[in-house]
Formats: structure tokens, C-alpha cells, sequence
């Protein structure tokens, strides 16, 4: 569309609208309602359904507003052409004809365009006396859909969303005529992680939800928008509840975060919220067994046991863990609490962003890159929105996806090329690609450094042939993404948990930062996973940082931040995660608080170490394999009970809002940890804890953090609000990071590599009905080599062995990992592929031995 | 029988082996596109096809250089599609020449290509002519021997490479836009007009979509000159058409007529008159989809676009059905509805519910159970698809249902009120 | 299994085109020819993946067009035209004829697997109506009389009539 407008009489009306745009678009801007079936904004028009039939004046015979462009002075009859309002009634009654009108037991009912229609512009009386079509119904198209062919109108929205936006060719019209129907490939489920979307555009009711099915009408449903606390996107959403229940998820437009859409985890995984194993009450381990008890009694409890260990054992041997799950009200007030009640920086959270990382400026601008490059990160399953948009890049302006991880990942579907790499070889890779980029690149990529000259000497090493046996990528790969990332006008690196876990954070970073200084106009941005990545690090759960990534080493910020709470803060350095798994195990840490996590699950080491402290509290949804080791256990509210914030991973602030009550006895977080300091504070004359509510907590979180100023509920309102883009200070020189030695130890010759998939087994999702049923069974990847190397077939079960244990696995041989590397999801098994890893966590070695 | 006709289109059909490369060149074949490449440039062809009136001979009569001049200018690659799908029911005119003049459909096409600036032209041939597939192959095999195709054409640098491409049954693919949609390896839906193909067509670039007969008369306008051409026909309607004539007459075949030519000299003289003498009621002059007209009123019409317009009805691809006295017009229409209905692409809500719902009616009135309702009915359904369905097939279908509504309708009356039939009782 | 000829085949036929994809309607043909006439999803399969189509879109095309069957067929399929300029001339009564002749209804396949009978729209036959096809054959100007002689020659192996 241009910028120029130009002028149309639309009924009488004279309407200003952008040159190029149709006539259905103009009408709409001024408020001129057009029926149709087969149009929808996010998709192209194909003038399909004949709904919006319009007269235009000078042309022949009707035209239809959806496809039709406008012209200056064009003279356009929407109501007032009795010809079009004949016609579009005509088109309903023929809908009509062969639609089942079982209205009264179709979930669209009540927020159905068709119904709609029928009431407006319907015959009201029907001329049809013949048999009507028969067509499959209750006709399920995969776990999650079921289909009515009968109720379908073919309008065909659904086979183009899932093929303009999903790129998912997995439904479309069979047969012809009026025999026409929307199927799958026989005897083939759909597979696409973005099917829900397809039920909601839908103009009837012939694709429906099979969670949501029968559950309610949708006018008993009370709305609530809110955000899917299930990644890192946050995707804007409107919980239906009807009878305490969650019911239904579906999107809600934000054009900064999620456009129209959520995918299929975000829709259909509710249902952990109304489980029947959510904790509803306190609990308290007497005489060896944890029972339920009063809120009184539990935090009582944990106010003198706390104290106790005050006295006894300083500040320091305590010790708290937040969570990149819960919300920043709840992060602020743990470590508020960890510092100012109990005077210790002994407070931090796991899968910690690292050091280093910036978070990714903005979802839509995703678009426009001409390049995007995945380094250890896979979003179709850690992220699945920024999928959508990469997608998006890629089908509208031919973006190019290089992906640079040990096993293939669904976005390699794009070309590549795939860079697999071992674990341990990132440095290697970029220096490899520094040093490609170098060779094939012109003069204009080397003059991007300042230091060219100097640097070439080290960088002799890293020939992509040096680097293949180092990091295990291809050489011809790495010339080959070379020549894609000279040719780059705008390349966005989206860097993952995992990229930085073999190198160390700054290494890891320093080599990428040498790569994108040679090229044009280049981005880096972290994907984080989990729902508050990026809120629990600037709420400030961490040893090292007050609220808002201040230095707790800087004693001007600490003398400021004292004066505001009311308390002298500790000038002594906190444990970080690592540093409090020893000194648990060591017996230094007495009492520790765990909200949100479960780290018992996630590795052997951290199990053993939780299991020697004396005073466990655990606040979480679940009865947690962490919770189990606990003292105390409390229950509270999830995303749909309660109010605050989280911070996706653009940096934006969105609020999700209480939809319903939480179950029994839990409470939200902001609560529990707010009567737990009353209690204590009372004898230490501390400024007082006066929350009243979560939108207090974040009145403070406003004055503590210097960009948030000024914000408030209020100002957030439902679309959120997202910070200014921080200003990364560009480099002009080239940092000489050296590749490590691939490591190796002959007992364990293989390196354990580790990933999400999008449906798992963990403590929500196996909560979820149906999803379960899309889990797959525990298996391993393995290289052809690795197979031959152990004698191994496809299909075998396997042992796989590390020096922590040795867990039972399928094996599935593929040439889609890089040969030394094995490929186990993430929370699939059971127990827990957690067991072989041992922590602090760097690279886990594995080896294979078939099971007899 | 043949006295009357002209054979200039028609002259090799029946000379024995009239398929082979050597008959055709024995009777003059590839003269005209000898002289097209060495004595025209493009333009010039453009021009004598235009002058010459020829007008398309797919159904809808758009003059074939006009068509042609439609081409952007400066834009390549571009396309020739001949459109051998011949679909609508009564036509086989375009089997005919396939099959018997196979060189004949090369030239027309080689030539057309050479004036359209075209390298790469394509025949869309009917999945069931099976005949015509082998003939064409074996033609365009042989013209490529003889350098009339592919390379350096007779040495003039100019080069055109012809595909025959299969339909698979499906009518509508004969609508130029679903040709295109087949043509791509896609279920056969029509596209969205503007662009038309000429602008947009073959994998979105400029298309020339043509008839099969249309191409086939090339040959002869451009070897002989447009005046030449003229020399049959009206003003609007000049040259020869090939009519293709089925149903109740004596010598049901192929002729070729100058446009123009009293229907009744093509029905009594050429075709030898009503079989068995059974008095005729309805003529469908130009295939299924177009206007029944009571047969008194057909013949008193000629055999041009304007006459049969101003009758009532439309010339189409010249396919005329003769349709006699015994002949219930309820049945037939039914029959005929019933293929429209089995045709309809389903992409428009109009065209695919019209048509079923048409159909289920004329199916009740024709086993007895009629209202008299229905036929108000049908005619407003006729109303509510015609001109509103996403491609003409849509007016197809309302054709025949209309015009025998219009024209019989005490047939259906007696259907209705007596539950049975008016001609077999 | 498509033979490596028949993939050989296609994979020729799609180069021919300037979208490989144009070569769809003619893979088909041979993998039908190869799958005994008719298409099973796995022969849908073979030419998605040999085409690099996805296997959703290559059924749905498929299933547009008459001439790709979705169940199996006999050894030889008799296509009765009956549209308007055949049934002007009786082409009714010769589905009739034949249904009985060969026992079964229209869409029905003889039970030793000789004979599908469909019927079929216009075949392009209507100057020598009534018209039926049979495999690749058309036979025209039909009476009872020359159908019997027509199926007579094809049971006993004589090829076509006439
Ligand atoms: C439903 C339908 C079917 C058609 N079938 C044919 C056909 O079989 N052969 C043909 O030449 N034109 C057919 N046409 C007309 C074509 O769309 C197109 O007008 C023609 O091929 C142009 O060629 P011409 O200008 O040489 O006539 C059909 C049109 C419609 C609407
Ligand atoms: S299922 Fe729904 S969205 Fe899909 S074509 Fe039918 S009516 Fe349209
Ligand atoms: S909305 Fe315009 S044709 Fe369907």
C-alpha cells in the first residue's frame, strides 16, 4: 500500500482511505459492515464465499469488496444496492441448505459469524425440502481437533492459515463440487504445533477444540485477559472460566508479541491449573511425614525455625531460590525478603540468563531480517511464536535460517545450512566463521575491525578445515554460511540457554561478538525459555545484583537501597546456585526456600545436596520431587489465580490477572511471602511490610528500579509495555578467543546433549490431558558412526551411562546429530534424564551399552 | 453430403494417413509458417490475425488479435497455452482435428508462438483423448525432425519447444484459469480475474490461453492474407467455424460452414434433416451451457455470434444438440444439471450449493414429485448464481435450466401437477 | 513401491516443465499405471516425496480429478458416456444392458476383477453416440449387439472389435 489516500463514496459515505487497499478494508475504516466467510485479515483473499458482494458503480454485474482495490472517486453500494443485498441473502440461504443448524450443540455457538448472518441477512424461512448432504462428523483430525464436515462452509481459512503463517501443508479441500471436504492425508493426524489457531477462525463451528468440547457455552464463560506463562514469548490470552474452572485458552491480538496467534501448548495445557494434585493446603513433615496444617501453624513454624538459624548460625547460612517462572512481585519480595529480613545475598534462580546476553529487541521486527541465525536455540520448541515470526521472514521476503546446534532442529527445514557442532566446540565454530567470513567476504568485512592486521595471525588457526575436527562442523557448512552472512543487509543471531553452557558465558559471547562486527548491521538476542527469564534477573534474585541488574558491590547503590528499605544491607558477597550446592552438601547451609523450582528433578547432585539441609521450605503448585525432601510445603496460586507481572524475553512487562480462585488453601506468592516477613519483623523494628496486594508490590518495584519509573498497573494495561531497546556499545575490535581441545575421557566417549520438546512430561504438562498423548516414549539420538562404533541398531534399547547413573532409552540411529554427541529430551523420561547429569552444569559424558 | 461445405479446415480430414508429417506437407503444410518466420516480424502477424476478425472459437468469441495485443510489452518469459480440454458436452470438434490434422494444430500453435514472442507453448489436452495424445506426440516428434520446432526453426534463430500437458477429467479445467491452476500441478480452481492471463497467467507470467480450433485457422489467415479471410462470414463474425452437430438428425459429424450460414442449411442439407423424420423440438446451438431455443425458432436463426444472440442464445463452440419431439426436456435438463452440479469446482459457496440444490430439485420433479412451487424456485436459484459465482461456470450451469424453464415450461407443469411424464407417459 | 523406472519417469517428466510441479497430473498417471489403476496412499506418498510436495497436497489434487481412482478398479474399466447427446440415443439403455450383462451396478467391479462400469460424462464422442471408453479404447455407434461383440473379443483375449 502507498502512503497515498485517496477518496471513495461508499453508501452515500465518503470515505478516506490508502490507495490500494480494497474495498472491504475501506468499508470497515468507516464503520460499514461487509459479511464474509472466506476473508480474514491475517490471510490473503481469494474471493472465494461470493459473501461480500458489493456494486460498483461503472463496472459490470457485482464485485466482491474483499478483493476488489479501490480507485479514487469509486462509487461503491454495499446496503443500498438491492441487487448485492439479494445476493449476499441468496448466499446464505445456499449455505444454509446443506448446513446441519445444530446450533444448540455446536461449541461456536453463540460467537459464530454464521449464526451471525443467518439472523441478519438469513431468508428466516427455508425454501430447502431436500435430503441435506451427508459428511463425517465428530470427525477427529489429531489429538486436539475434531472436525464436522457437515457444518464446514469451505471458506478454507484453516488449509490457508496453516499453510500462509504455519507452513504446515497438513489440511486441504479433497474431492470436488459439493462433494468437497476438508481432511487430512489419509489416516494422518495433524501434526502442526499452530492447529488451535485454526478454531478460531473458523467462521462455524466445524473445527472445534477437543479439550474445550462440551465443557461450556461460551456466554457462561467469564473472560480474563492475561499472558501463557508457558515460554518466554508470553503470548497475549483470554482465559474462559466457568465454575472455578479454566475452560479455555484463546489468543488475544497484540501486534508487538503474538499478532492473532498462541500455539498449541499455550491453547490446549491448561489443564494443570484445576488438577486434582495441585497442593491446597500447608504442609508439615511430622515425624518423618509431610501433613496438612493452618497457614498459622506453617508459617509460624518457618518464622521461628528461620530465626533459630539467624541466631545460631548468622545470616549466611541461609540461603533462597526464586524462579524465572514466577512473577516479578513474587522474585522481588523473595529477595526483599533474603536481604532485608534475613540480611543475606544468598538468593538466586536456576537457568539464569547469562552474563552477557541482551534480550531481543522486538518479536514483529523479526520480519524484516534478511538472515536469522539459531546458536544452540530451537524455537519451534523453547519459544514457539518466534517460530511463527521466522516463518514469517522467511515465506514473505525469502529470509535465509542458518542453524548452528548439535542435532537438527525443525527450522533446518528452511536450507540451512545446519552447523552441527559438539558441544564444548562453540568458540571453534565462530572462529571458524570469523575466519570464513574473512576469506570469502571483500575488503568491506575485514575494514569492520579495527585491528584486522593484528588479529589475522591468531585466527591462521581457524581454516574451517582446522576447525572441523575441533567443534565437528563441516568445513564446506561453515563456507557456505560465510557466503550467506557477507551477503546479510540486516542478520539477527538468536542465542539459546544452551549455547553458552560448553564455552562459559564470556567466551561464548566474545567469539560471537567478533563475528558480528564484520558483518552489516547485525543483532544479537537471547531466547529465553521460560516465562520470567529476564524478570527474575532485573527483579534482582541474584547473588550479585539488587533489583534492576544494580551491583550489590557498589556502596552507593547499597547505601541507597538500605536507606529505602529501612535496613542495613550486607556488604558480603551471596552464593549463587552453584556456589550453595557445596555449601549445602558441606553442611554450612541450614535453612533454604525454594518457590517455583525444582531442582531435585533436574539433576542427581542437587537432590543429594537439598537432602542435607536441615530446613527446607518449598512453594510450588505440585508436590515436586523437591518438595518431597522439604520441612514445609506451601501451596500456592498458579498464572490463573493470581495478579502480577512478567517480563518477556523482549524485556516487556505484561500483567497476567486472577481469572479464579486458587484451590483450598493456596495463596498467592506476594502474600505468603509478605505474612512470613510481618511475622518476623515485628521484633526487629524493620520498616514495615505493608503489601496489600500485588499491585503494591509493584508500586515499589517502580520507585526500586531506575527504567521503571513512573509505571504502574494502570499504565501497563493489556497490551504491557516494552522498555527502550538497551544501546549495546558497538565494538570496533577483535577479541582473541582461543578454542578449547575437544574434550575426551575413553569411558565416557560421548557428549550428552540435552533439549526441550515442546510436549513433555514435566510438572505442568503431564498435568495435561490429551497433550500426553502426543509425549513421545523416552528415546535417544544417535549418529550412524556412534551406532557402528557400539554395535547399536535402530530401535534397540539402550543403557545410557554416565558417572552419576545409568537410565533405559530406544534408540533412534540418525545422520541428524553430529557424530559424538547424543541427543535425550529433556523431561521425557522417568525417572528424569537429570539423574546422569551432575552439577555445577557444564558437559555431561555419556557412553552406550546395549541392554540385554 | 459434403457438396455444400467448404473444406479449407477440414480439407485433409479423410485423405488416408492425413496425420503423418508427409501428407500434411504434400498438401501444403508449414507453408505459412515458412513464410510467417521469413517474411513478418511478430507484429505483423499480430496485425493480419487481428484484421482477419478472427474471433476465439473456445465459446466466448473474444477476437483472438485483440487478445494477443494484450501482452505487456517488454515483459518475458511468456506462454502459449492451447486449450485442448474440449469439455462441454456436444462439442468434439477440437477431437476432430487432433486427431486427424494433428500438423495442422502444430502450425496454428507454432505460428501463434512466433507472433506472441513465445518459446515455450503448452497443449492442455483432455485426460480421455487418448487418440489425440499419440497423434499430437508422434506430430510434434515429427515436426522437430523436419525443424519446425525446437532450435533455430528453419534456420531463422527463432526457437519454440511444445509440451502436451494431460488433464485428468475435470470440465472446468477448461476455463482458462483453472487450466492455468491444473497446468501448475494444482486442484483445478479458477483464479481471480484481474489479472487476466495475458497480464498474469503460467506461473504469473504473461499467458496466451487459445482454443484449439482458433490456432488451427491461423495458418490459413496468415498464408493467405486477412482479405482473403474475410471472404466468408458477416462483418463481425468473418471466416469459417467448425460445427459439431449431435443428437436427432440423420448425419449427426463435423462440418464447416462460413459463418453466417442459415442454421437450417446446416441441420437439413448438411446433417440430412430430423432422424427418421420425427419432428424436432429444441435446438442447443453451442454446447450444453448454452441457451435451449424451441427448434422452430433456431432454425430461422444463422450460424454467427450476433444472430443466435439476438435469438435468444449464444454460439459457444458451435456444438449444436438436437433435441426431437420424443424427448422429455425435464429428463434432459436433469441430465445436464447433473453434470454442472458433478463439475462445479466447490470453491464458490454459489456455484457448488446452486448447483447441487438445482439438481436435487429436477431430480424430484423428474420421479413425480413435483411442486409447483419449484419452478419460481429454480428460477430464482438460476438468479442467485448467475453472474455471482467466482467463474463462469456457474452461468454454465444455469444455462439450460433457464432457457427450458423459459421456452417448455408446460413440460415441467404436466411433471408436477400429473407426476409423470409428458413425452413417455 | 514405485519401480525405479516408473521414479525414473517422473523425475524426467517433471524437468520437462518450467515448475517441476506442473509434472503432478502426469506422475500420477504413472503411478496409477504402476499401482493397477488406481492410487492407494502410499502411491500418494511416493510422489510427494519424489516431488518434494507435501503428501496432504498431492491427495488433495489428486482427488479433484475423475480420472485418478481412489479404490481399486478391475482389470478393464468401461466408461458409459450418458450425458446429453448419448442419452439422446440411448445411452441409458446400454448402461442398463451392461449392468446387467456384467451383474453388477455402476461404481461395482465384476467379482473376478475383469470389469469396473462407470459411468462418465461427455467423452467428446457426441457426432458417433452412443459412446463408451473402455481402458484407453473408445468404441462409438453402440447397440446392444456391438457392446456383446465388444466384451466377447476382450474376455477371450482378442483385443479391441473393431
Ligand atoms: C466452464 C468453462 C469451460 C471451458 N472449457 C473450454 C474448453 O474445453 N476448451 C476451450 O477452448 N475453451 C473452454 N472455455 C473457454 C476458455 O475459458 C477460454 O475462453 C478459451 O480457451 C479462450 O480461447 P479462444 O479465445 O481461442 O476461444 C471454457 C470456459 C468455461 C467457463
Ligand atoms: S473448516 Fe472452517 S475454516 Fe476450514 S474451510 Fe471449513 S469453514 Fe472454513
Ligand atoms: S469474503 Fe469476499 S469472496 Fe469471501
Amino acid at each position: 500500500m502507498s502512503d497515498q489516500t485517496v477518496c471513495v463514496i461508499i453508501d452515500g459515505q465518503e470515505v478516506r482511505c490508502p490507495a490500494g487497499c480494497t474495498v472491504y478494508e475501506a468499508a470497515t475504516t468507516a464503520g460499514i459492515h461487509i459479511p464474509t466467510f472466506c476473508h480474514h485479515p491475517k490471510l490473503v483473499p481469494v474471493g472465494a464465499c461470493r459473501q461480500c458482494l458489493v456494486e460498483v458503480e461503472g463496472m459490470r454485474g457485482l464485485q466482491t469488496a474483499c478483493t476488489t482495490p479501490v480507485r479514487d472517486n469509486m462509487v461503491v453500494k454495499v446496503h443500498t444496492s438491492p441487487a448485492a443485498v439479494k445476493a449476499r441473502k441468496a448466499n446464505i440461504e445456499f449455505l444454509l441448505t446443506n448446513h446441519p443448524l445444530d446450533c444448540p450443540v455446536c461449541d461456536k455457538g453463540g460467537e459464530c459469524p454464521l449464526q451471525n448472518q443467518a439472523m441478519q441477512d438469513g431468508p428466516g424461512q427455508s425454501r430447502y425440502v431436500e435430503e441435506k448432504r451427508h459428511k463425517n462428523k465428530r470427525y477427529p483430525l489429531s489429538e486436539l481437533i475434531v472436525l464436522d464436515q457437515e457444518r464446514c462452509v469451505l471458506c478454507w481459512r484453516c488449509i490457508r492459515f496453516l499453510d500462509e503463517w504455519a507452513d504446515d501443508h497438513e489440511l486441504d479441500l479433497f474431492g470436488r463440487g459439493a462433494d468437497t471436504r476438508i481432511d487430512t492425508f489419509p489416516g494422518r493426524p495433524l501434526r502442526s504445533k499452530w492447529q488451535g489457531n485454526t478454531i478460531d477462525i473458523c467462521p462455524v463451528g466445524a473445527l472445534t477444540s477437543r479439550i474445550f468440547r462440551f465443557e461450556a457455552r461460551v456466554w457462561e464463560l467469564t473472560n480474563t485477559a492475561s499472558v501463557c506463562p508457558l515460554c518466554g514469548v508470553g503470548c497475549n490470552i483470554v482465559l474462559g472460566v466457568k465454575n472455578q474452572k479454566v475452560r479455555r485458552i484463546t489468543p488475544r491480538e497484540n501486534m508487538e508479541v503474538n499478532d492473532t496467534w498462541i500455539c498449541d501448548k499455550g491453547r490446549f495445557a491448561h489443564g494443570f491449573v484445576d488438577h486434582p494434585d495441585r497442593l491446597k493446603t500447608p504442609l508439615i513433615r511430622r515425624n518423618g511425614k509431610l501433613e496438612p496444617a493452618t497457614w498459622e501453624e506453617a508459617l509460624d513454624l518457618i518464622a521461628a525455625r528461620l530465626n533459630a538459624i539467624l541466631q545460631e548460625d548468622g545470616p549466611q547460612a541461609m540461603a533462597a531460590l526464586g524462579s524465572n517462572q514466577v512473577t516479578n512481585e513474587a522474585n522481588y519480595l523473595l529477595q526483599r525478603f533474603m536481604r532485608v529480613v534475613l540480611g543475606t545475598n544468598n538468593v538466586d534462580h536456576i537457568g539464569r540468563i547469562p552474563t552477557g546476553a541482551t534480550p531481543l529487541t522486538s518479536l514483529p521486527g523479526l520480519e524484516h531480517r534478511d538472515v536469522i541465525v539459531l546458536l544452540g536455540c530451537d524455537p519451534s520448541t523453547e519459544a514457539p511464536l518466534v517460530e511463527l515470526w521466522i516463518k514469517k521472514a522467511v515465506l514473505r521476503h525469502g529470509a535465509r535460517v542458518l542453524v548452528a546446534n548439535p542435532h537438527q532442529i525443525e527450522l533446518c527445514r528452511y536450507g540451512g545450512p545446519w552447523l552441527g557442532y559438539r558441544p564444548g566446540g562453540e568458540v571453534a565454530l565462530l572462529n571458524g566463521l570469523v575466519r570464513a567470513v574473512l576469506d570469502v567476504g571483500a575488503k568491506d568485512q575485514a575494514a569492520r575491525a579495527a585491528n584486522i592486521e593484528e588479529s589475522r595471525s591468531w585466527l591462521k588457526a581457524y581454516t574451517p578445515e582446522r576447525v572441523e575436527p575441533l567443534c565437528g562442523t563441516p568445513a564446506a557448512a561453515l563456507r557456505q554460511a560465510a557466503e550467506v552472512l557477507v551477503q546479510a543487509r540486516r542478520p539477527l543471531f538468536l542465542v539459546g540457554p544452551a549455547w553458552t553452557k560448553g564455552s562459559g558465558e564470556q567466551r561464548a559471547f566474545d567469539a560471537l561478538a567478533n563475528l558480528t562486527l564484520l558483518l552489516n548491521d547485525a543483532e544479537t538476542g537471547f531466547v529465553a525459555g521460560d516465562a520470567n527469564a529476564w524478570g527474575a534477573l532485573q527483579m534482582g534474585v541474584a547473588p550479585h545484583w539488587y533489583p534492576g541488574q544494580q551491583p550489590c558491590q557498589d556502596p552507593e547503590i547499597r547505601n541507597r537501597l538500605s536507606s529505602f528499605w529501612g535496613t542495613k544491607l550486607s556488604p558480603v558477597p551471596g552464593l549463587d546456585w552453584d556456589g550453595m550446592l557445596p555449601a549445602c552438601a558441606q553442611g554450612k547451609l541450614k535453612g533454604m526456600w525454594i518457590i517455583g523450582s525444582d531442582p531435585a528433578h533436574r539433576s542427581q547432585t542437587a537432590g543429594e545436596a537439598l537432602k542435607r539441609i536441615p530446613f527446607l521450605v518449598v512453594q510450588d503448585l505440585f508436590m515436586t520431587e523437591t518438595a518431597t525432601l522439604a520441612q514445609v510445603v506451601l501451596p500456592t496460586a498458579s498464572f490463573a489465580e493470581t495478579e502480577g507481572t512478567l517480563t518477556n524475553l523482549t524485556g516487556r512487562l505484561q500483567m497476567i490477572r486472577p481469572a479464579k480462585r486458587p484451590p483450598g488453601q493456596a495463596r498467592p506468592d506476594w502474600w505468603i511471602i509478605t505474612e512470613l516477613a510481618r511475622r518476623m519483623v515485628e521484633s526487629k523494628r524493620q520498616k514495615s511490610w505493608d503489601f496489600a496486594s500485588a499491585a503494591s508490590v509493584f508500586q515499589e518495584i517502580a520507585k526500586v528500579i531506575p527504567g521503571y519509573r513512573g509505571l504502574s498497573y494502570t499504565t501497563l494495561g493489556e497490551a504491557g509495555w516494552q522498555p527502550a531497546p538497551a544501546q549495546v556499545k558497538a565494538r570496533r575490535h577483535l577479541v582473541r578467543v582461543e578454542a578449547d581441545p575437544p574434550s575426551a575421557d575413553p569411558n565416557y566417549p560421548l557428549e550428552l546433549v540435552t533439549g526441550r520438546l515442546l510436549y513433555d512430561r514435566g510438572t505442568l504438562l503431564r498435568r495435561a490431558s490429551r497433550i500426553q498423548n502426543l509425549v513421545p516414549s523416552p528415546y535417544v539420538i544417535i549418529h550412524p558412526d556412534t551406532a557402528n562404533q557400539f554395535g547399536i541398531a535402530h530401535g534397540d534399547p539402550v543403557w545410557l551411562i554416565s558417572s552419576q547413573g545409568q537410565l533405559p532409552f530406544t534408540v533412534l540411529v540418525s545422520d541428524e546429530i553430529v557424530a559424538g554427541t547424543v541427543f535425550v529430551p529433556w523431561n521425557v523420561s522417568d525417572p528424569p534424564v537429570g539423574m546422569l547429569v551432575s552439577e555445577p552444569e557444564g558437559l555431561t559424558r555419556v557412553r552406550l551399552a546395549k541392554q540385554e | 453430403m459434403t457438396g455444400m461445405q467448404t473444406k479449407v479446415l477440414l480439407r485433409n480430414i479423410g485423405v488416408p494417413n492425413s496425420h503423418e508429417i508427409e501428407t500434411y506437407l504434400s498438401r501444403g503444410g508449414y507453408q505459412a509458417l515458412q513464410k510467417a518466420l521469413r517474411e513478418h516480424q511478430p507484429a505483423e502477424v499480430v496485425r493480419i490475425v487481428a484484421d482477419s476478425g478472427l474471433r476465439g472459437r473456445g465459446g466466448a468469441g473474444f477476437p483472438t488479435g485483440r487478445k494477443w495485443m494484450f501482452l505487456p510489452k517488454g515483459v518475458y518469459p511468456r506462454y502459449l497455452i492451447c486449450n485442448a480440454d474440449e469439455g462441454e458436452p456436444g462439442t468434439f470438434k477440437d477431437r476432430v482435428l487432433m486427431e486427424h490434422d494433428p500438423h495442422g494444430v502444430i502450425e496454428g500453435i507454432a505460428i501463434a508462438s512466433y507472433a506472441c514472442e513465445v518459446h515455450q507453448a503448452f497443449i492442455y489436452l483432455r485426460g480421455e483423448y487418448e487418440l489425440s495424445y499419440h497423434r499430437l506426440r508422434d506430430a510434434i516428434v515429427q515436426a522437430s525432425e523436419r525443424g519446425f520446432l525446437g532450435k533455430n526453426i528453419l534456420g531463422t534463430g527463432y526457437d519454440l519447444d511444445v509440451h502436451i500437458v494431460r488433464g485428468a477429467g475435470s470440465y472446468v479445467c477448461g476455463e482458462e484459469t483453472a487450466l492455468l491452476s491444473s497446468l501448475e500441478g494444482k486442484r483445478g480452481h479458477p483464479k481471480l480475474k484481474p489479472p487476466f492471463p495475458a497480464t498474469e497467467g503460467l506461473y504469473r507470467k504473461p499467458t496466451i490461453v487459445n482454443n484449439v480450433e482458433t490456432l488451427f485457422n491461423v495458418p490459413f489467415i496468415v498464408e493467405h492474407g486477412a482479405e482473403w479471410y474475410r471472404q466468408w462470414g458477416t462483418e463481425r463474425s468473418p471466416g469459417l467455424k467448425l460445427f459439431c452437430v449431435s443428437g436427432h438428425v440423420e448425419r449427426p459429424g463435423t462440418y464447416e460452414l462460413p459463418m453466417g450460414t442459415p442454421m437450417r442449411t446446416l441441420i437439413d442439407d448438411l446433417c440430412g434433416g430430423p432422424r427418421d423424420g420425427i419432428p424436432l423440438k429444441a435446438i442447443i446451438p453451442g454446447g450444453s451451457s448454452t441457451p435451449m431455443m424451441p427448434a422452430e425458432v433456431a432454425l430461422q436463426t444463422n450460424l454467427d455470434y450476433e444472430s443466435i444472440f439476438e435469438a435468444g442464445s449464444l454460439l459457444g463452440a458451435g456444438a449444436v444438440i438436437v433435441i426431437n419431439e420424443k424427448t422429455c426436456i425435464v429428463r434432459t435438463t436433469h441430465r445436464l444439471a447433473g453434470f454442472y452440479r458433478h463439475e462445479s469446482c466447490g470453491k464458490c459457496i454459489p456455484c457448488r450449493e446452486g448447483t447441487d440444490w438445482m439438481y436435487k430439485i429436477l431430480h424430484r420433479i423428474e420421479h413425480g414429485q413435483g411442486r409447483t412451487e419449484d419452478l419460481d424456485l429454480l428460477l430464482d436459484i438460476c438468479d442467485n448464481i448467475a453472474e455471482k459465482s467466482f467463474c463462469p461456470l456457474g452461468d454454465a450451469a444455469v444455462g439450460p435450466v433457464r432457457s427450458s424453464l423459459t421456452h417448455f415450461r408446460e413440460e415441467y407443469e404436466f411433471h408436477v401437477s400429473e407426476k409423470r411424464c409428458l413425452v413417455d407417459g | 513401491m514405485l519401480s525405479e523406472k516408473a521414479r525414473q519417469e517422473i523425475r524426467t517428466l517433471c524437468q520437462q516443465y518450467p515448475s517441476h510441479q506442473s509434472g503432478l497430473l502426469a506422475a500420477l498417471y504413472v503411478a496409477q499405471q504402476e499401482y493397477g489403476g488406481w492410487l492407494p496412499p502410499e502411491a500418494l506418498d511416493e510422489v510427494a516425496t519424489l516431488m518434494g510436495l507435501p503428501a496432504t497436497y498431492v491427495a488433495s489434487a489428486a482427488s479433484f480429478y475423475t480420472m485418478f481412482h481412489r479404490k481399486p478398479v478391475g482389470h478393464h474399466r468401461i466408461e458409459v458416456c450418458t450425458n446429453i447427446s448419448c442419452s439422446l440415443l440411448g445411452a441409458d439403455h446400454l448402461l442398463a444392458y451392461l449392468s446387467r450383462k456384467l451383474g453388477i451396478q455402476v461404481g461395482e467391479t465384476t467379482p473376478d476383477g475383469q470389469f469396473t462400469l462407470l459411468e462418465v460424462e461427455c467423452l467428446g464422442s457426441c457426432g458417433t453416440a452412443p459412446v463408451i471408453k473402455i481402458d484407453d479404447q473408445y468404441y462409438e455407434n453402440l447397440t446392444e449387439e456391438k457392446v456383446d461383440h465388444i466384451l466377447d473379443r476382450i474376455t477371450t483375449g482378442k483385443g479391441r472389435a473393431s
